[in-house]
């Protein structure tokens, strides 16, 4: 079953199409990749399902309905979380207080403060943060920081978490455990998972299918052996300059 | 911040509120003190609910003060005092809302000038208003004692400082962090930005609108020009870094920091005064940025 449905999205930057017809589903208790070179609009792509950023046309289903062009908060509230590729911890406060945050304000039902608290603790401890709960999220290594960003959305409670390359910059012991966390929270949770990943390795070995974007535009789509055999992708991958693109985050 | 009390709220407000007692019992020139103490209190900690929670800092809090003022002057005589000066900060809590959506499109030092751009109109255009009615300024006869009205402004006062704590520790203030943190962040979490900025703006306004309205019983005497006066605006930021917006004791020990120090110096010598003033300020900014209540916090730990 269908979780999430993009259906023909485009967005435009001035002259600049960063996404171009796009359509793709995710299915539900899936984790679905995102693949592509800078520049492709994956995080484009994010901030429009999340509603940071309206599309040009096109729309977006969330179970079933449509939410294209909705507030942010309200998106969040039906259950949608994203992480920053551009890490965006709330920096003065501490990381329990993150995490707090957005369970307070991310879910449906009502939770009071007391409880928050409690549900954050549970989260630092299930994400590997629970040693600097009381620190200021200014203090974090990049490794902390993402793994914030991350438990910041898992805070919010939602059935489809969004993942904007949390392993970017870290060490390769550091990407197996985040590998093993990604794992171990959307089991524990019940999620359902749509990935960026620039680490192609770990990319195929989560995904359940890929997407891959290049200019803004779907370029195939499948498991990730087929990805791996597809010639489109071969020569968009490794035929041209790989960091081609700026990094513009939001 | 609210749990590492090192010097606990209650100690600080008993302190002022002695300072205030003891101005009520001893004659006018302590009470006129105590008076000025209350309201400062008052304001910066109603200022700090939205400026220090949010980080949009207003430099136009006495658009709230001159339209609760002007309300309470107006309809001196008209509408007894124990219904117009509530009405005082109704109407400075409703004229917020109102203009609160445009007013925070902007952010950053766009939103500071703003503010004080929008206290200024309103200023002018209440003039006309007045000399349009052929009353340049209203004598209110027969307003209450200081002493009545130094009670009234303790009660402000302490008004002021319970919302204050009281926002600080609930879900609104945790969402007010938030933004102040990041807006974009915190929207994507969840977090209703407009309406809680809007809120906290209109909450913000309305203790100072009443505020405004003792202050014209006070001085008996109400005139556009006197009461939109900016350095009320100016003043209320000073006393917000001095004392620190942290937490609801900096808006005391600044008020306490700057009564005193105005006390002491503003008649034998008004240019020491400014100057002292003015260093402190910058001291602050550049040495103390979480003000005389960052003093007080045993280390700086997160909130
Ligand atoms: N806010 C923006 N304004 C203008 N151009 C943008 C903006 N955000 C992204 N872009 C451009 O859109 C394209 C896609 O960017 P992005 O979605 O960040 O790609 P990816 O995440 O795949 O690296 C890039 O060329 C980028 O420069
Ligand atoms: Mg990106």
């Amino acid at each position: 079953m269908t979780l999430l449905a993009i259906n023909a999205l485009c967005k435009n930057f001035g002259g600049l199409k960063a996404l171009s017809d796009v359509s793709f589903a995710v299915e539900r208790g899936s984790i679905h990749g995102l693949m592509g070179a800078n520049g492709a609009g994956k995080t484009t792509l994010f901030s429009i399902i999340a509603g940071n950023t309206k599309p040009t046309s096109g729309r977006v289903f969330f179970d079933g309905d449509p939410i294209q062009g909705r507030r942010p908060d309200t998106i969040c509230r039906l259950g949608i979380a994203r992480t920053f590729q551009i890490v965006r911890p709330f920096p003065g406060l501490s990381v329990r207080r993150n995490v707090e945050t957005a369970i307070l304000y991310g879910r449906q039902e009502h939770v009071g403060t007391a409880d928050a608290e409690r549900e954050a603790d549970r989260i630092l401890a299930e994400i590997g943060l629970a040693d600097a709960a009381d620190k200021p999220a200014s203090t974090l290594t990049l490794s902390g920081r993402k793994r914030l960003e991350v438990a910041r959305a898992l805070g919010t409670g939602p059935k489809l978490l969004m993942l904007d390359e949390v392993m970017a910059g870290l060490t390769p012991t550091e990407v197996t455990e985040m590998m093993q966390t990604i794992r171990r929270v959307k089991e524990a949770n019940d999620l359902t998972v749509l990935i960026i990943e620039h680490v192609v390795s770990a990319l195929s070995d989560l995904s359940d299918r890929i997407t891959v974007l290049h200019h803004g535009v779907k370029i195939a789509e499948g498991t990730a052996r087929e990805i791996a055999e597809n010639k489109d992708v071969q020569s968009a991958y490794f035929g041209e300059d790989d960091d081609a693109g700026s990094d513009d985050d939001v | 911040m609210i749990r590492a009390h090192g010097l606990p709220l209650a100690a600080i407000l008993a302190g002022a509120a002695a300072l205030m007692v003891f101005g009520l019992g001893s004659g006018s020139y302590w009470t006129i003190v105590a008076l000025n103490l209350a309201m400062w209190i008052a304001l910066t900690q109603s200022w700090s609910l939205f400026s220090g929670m949010t980080g949009y800092i207003s430099l136009g809090h006495v658009v709230a003060y001159g339209i609760g003022a002007y309300v309470v002057a107006f309809s001196f005589k008209i509408v007894p005092l124990w219904l117009s000066i509530p009405l005082a900060g109704v109407a400075a809590g409703l004229f917020a809302l109102m203009v609160a959506l445009p007013v925070l499109r902007v952010r950053g030092p766009y939103f500071v000038i703003l503010t004080f751009g929008l206290a200024e109109l309103v200023k002018y255009i209440l003039l006309n208003v007045e000399t349009g009615l052929g009353k340049s300024s209203r004598l209110l006869f027969g307003a209450p004692k200081p002493d009545t009205l130094l009670w009234i402004m303790v009660g402000l006062a302490a008004a002021a400082t319970v919302a204050l704590y009281a926002v600080h520790r609930s879900r609104f203030g945790r969402g007010l962090d938030a933004i102040r943190e990041d807006e974009t962040a915190a929207e994507t979490i969840g977090i209703p930005v407009v309406r809680l900025k809007v809120l906290a703006y209109a909450a913000s306004a309305v203790i100072p609108g009443m505020v405004g309205g003792v202050m014209a019983l006070r001085s008996t005497y109400f005139e556009v020009l006197q009461v939109f006066n900016p350095t009320i605006s100016f003043t209320i930021v000073t006393i917000a870094i001095i004392g620190g917006a942290g937490d609801a004791r900096g808006p005391i020990l600044g008020a306490l920091f700057l009564v005193g120090l105005s006390e002491v110096l503003q008649n034998a010598s008004p240019q020491i005064y400014l100057i002292l003033l003015g260093l402190c300020l910058i001291g602050c900014v550049l040495f103390l940025p979480t003000g005389l209540v960052g003093l007080l916090h045993r280390k700086g730990g997160a909130r």
